[in-house]
């Protein structure tokens, strides 16, 4: 019997995410879904050291925060194009990840999860103190229109740009589930002892993947930074960026493709929805519930939506299930 | 050289505090196995505990503890059995992001509960100096340096001679081992956690005496107790307090030599440096996990 090959569902996944642009044309719709986008990236970004290596970074947001102001300051102090700080900004997490990940990563997890934060506060205050010392204002990136200087009228080319990051970010995870680094890494998360046994150089791997892992997060940031146009050390280092990744990893299924998007698409307008009906002195609901998230999701489904998905699938259609990492 | 004699002093003053704070980590810590990322936020919560109890009882913050240290190791417990217990033999991953959910609760908690705002309390020796051989030293931080060295010595009585202390001791070296002799393991580590939390509670007031409280503390806090536990090696109460004061007297000179907010990052930039040179700590134990 001939076998009708189904295509990748992630691949139909990725091609339904991108049309959903073109269904509407309303401003808050189109930011609504850059959001989904761009922190569906920085999730996919935080999975691949995170989730799949399982080495837990808590301090996401220095990259996120460094590339925001390498863009943002290049751009407003020197007018240099974003483009060109963009790219920068990447190289700039990269050399950040080299950094902690050669301090860390012979030792146990949690001094990795710990440099990570302190990385971050760290950065916040030197740049508070660099940036900040009388004015005690943020950076202002200035308007100038034009595809040179990453500035558009139509919201729906930044949704697009975002959507362009995160398939970037797909692609790189996938591209690492199949290939032997991806291998390497899911053994060293898995059991790091037995995969130094076999010969892995899991330290090597780790760093591999912790740049690539710098470097989206780090590209992200300065996207950001011309998306918002103001930056502040207090805001774009702000330990709610490093939850964020890891709440939406964590709740879609860490160690999966499709987990982080899959959480990005249902916290983001959840979390959108609290502050803006809400709002006011109860915002801090939409974090508080992050916290109790996080704590109920290890405690009790540790695999998140995908694991749900997966043991659905397994029981109503008997196939074989996902695979969990 | 008047100055660095004085900043000396601020700088073991402060450590001693300090020290207090990072033993309720390193007790929790060296004794369950637990990786706590909220030790900060309830650091937190003893300030404003500490804070509000003195208001509505207008006592002095140190009379607050009579109230708060019980409430700490009850509060100590109910975490133990709600959430550490869970934990124990989870990976490591796991425990840190549960307590770091557990941070955010705390921490967003407290923002919905007092708002954003920076509270501290004034009492009636605040504004107080002592004034002796050529320095100047404020009473807030003679008395909490006083509170702070007579709990370490008494934490040191209880981990010694009492029995609980001892069957504690044995747990953390093996937890195995301190079963099969008849050790309720579960009930130890229960006091362990409650134990570690009134060391919060009392460093928390002592703290409150002269530093302001708001929501997201918690966050430098962890930083600093980590640090400190980390610097004097993991496992070892008095490398916790070595550690503390060195940490403090670091914090007070990069202060005074350079800038205040630049503290942060020299915890940031000496944590780094001990770990690429020596990754156990000052007084660190060897470990055999990679």
């Amino acid at each position: 019997m001939k076998k009708i090959k189904l295509p990748n569902p992630l691949l139909i996944f990725m091609i339904i995410l991108g049309i959903l642009p073109l269904l509407s044309s309303q401003h808050f719709y189109l930011h609504m879904l850059t959001l989904v986008f761009l922190f569906a990236f920085f999730s996919e970004a935080w999975n691949l050291i995170s989730g799949f290596g399982k080495q837990f970074s808590l301090g996401h947001v220095a990259f996120f925060g460094i590339g925001a102001y390498v863009t943002g300051i290049l751009y407003a102090d020197y007018g240099i194009s974003p483009w060109i700080g963009i790219l920068l900004s990447g190289i700039g997490g990269i050399v950040l990840s080299l950094l902690i990940g050669f301090a860390t990563f012979r030792l146990r997890a949690f001094f990795f999860a710990l440099s990570t934060i302190a990385c971050a506060e760290a950065l916040r205050v030197l740049i508070t103190y660099w940036r900040l010392g009388s004015t005690g204002l943020g950076t202002t990136i200035p308007a100038a229109k034009g595809f040179k200087y990453l500035t558009f009228s139509n919201e729906i080319y930044y949704t697009y740009l975002a959507y362009v990051l995160l398939l970037l970010a797909v692609a790189a995870a996938y591209k690492i589930t199949k290939s032997k680094i991806g291998y390497y890494l899911l053994a060293t998360g898995e059991d790091e002892e037995a995969a130094r046994s076999l010969g892995v150089n899991t330290y090597r791997i780790k760093l591999i993947v912790f740049a690539i892992s710098g470097f989206f997060t780090a590209v992200g940031g300065g996207f950001y930074c011309m998306y918002t146009r103001y930056i502040e050390p207090s805001m774009v280092f702000s330990i709610d960026f490093s939850v964020q990744f890891a709440v939406f990893a964590i709740v879609g299924g860490m160690g999966t493709i499709a987990g982080p998007i899959l959480g990005s698409a249902l916290l983001v307008p959840l979390s959108t929805f609290f502050r803006s009906w809400i709002g006011g002195l109860f915002t801090p609901i939409g974090f508080f519930s992050y916290g109790i998230i996080l704590i109920v999701i290890i405690l009790f489904i540790p695999g998140g939506i995908m694991k749900l998905i997966s043991l659905v699938d397994e029981k109503f259609f008997k196939k074989l299930p996902i695979p969990e990492k | 050289m008047e100055t660095f004699i004085q900043l000396v002093i601020n700088g073991c003053l402060n450590g001693t505090t300090y020290a207090l704070m990072a033993l309720g980590l390193s007790i929790i810590f060296g004794t369950l196995g637990l990786i706590n990322f909220a030790h900060g936020d309830f650091i937190m919560l003893a300030m404003y505990g500490s804070i509000f109890i003195s208001l509505f009882l207008r006592v002095d913050p140190y009379v607050s503890s009579i109230i708060l240290v019980p409430l700490f190791f009850l509060f100590g417990i109910v975490v133990y059995k709600g959430l550490f217990k869970r934990l124990l033999d989870a990976p490591e991953e796991s425990q840190i992001i549960a307590t770091f959910g557990l941070s955010f609760v705390f921490q967003f908690g407290a923002m919905l509960a007092f708002s954003t705002d920076y509270k501290s309390i004034s009492t009636s020796y605040s504004a107080e100096v002592l004034h002796i051989w050529g320095q100047y030293i404020d009473y807030p931080h003679i008395f909490s340096s006083i509170v702070a060295l007579i709990l370490i010595i008494i934490l040191f009585l209880f981990l010694y001679y009492t029995r609980i202390g001892r069957a504690i001791r044995a747990v953390s070296e093996q937890r195995k081992g301190a079963m099969m002799i008849g050790i309720n393991v579960h009930r130890i580590y229960a006091i362990a956690a409650g134990v570690g939390l009134c060391c919060v509670a009392v460093s928390g007031i002592a703290l409150s005496t002269y530093e302001s409280v708001h929501p997201t503390i918690g966050i430098h806090l962890n930083l600093l107790c980590w640090v400190i536990v980390v610097l004097g090696g993991i496992g070892s109460l008095i490398g916790t307090i070595v550690g503390a004061v060195v940490i403090a007297m670091m914090e007070v000179m990069v202060g005074y030599y350079f800038e205040t907010t630049l503290t942060t990052f020299a915890y940031f930039a000496i944590f780094l440096v001990i770990l690429m040179v020596r990754p156990n700590g000052i007084f660190g134990i060897k470990e055999r996990k990679a």
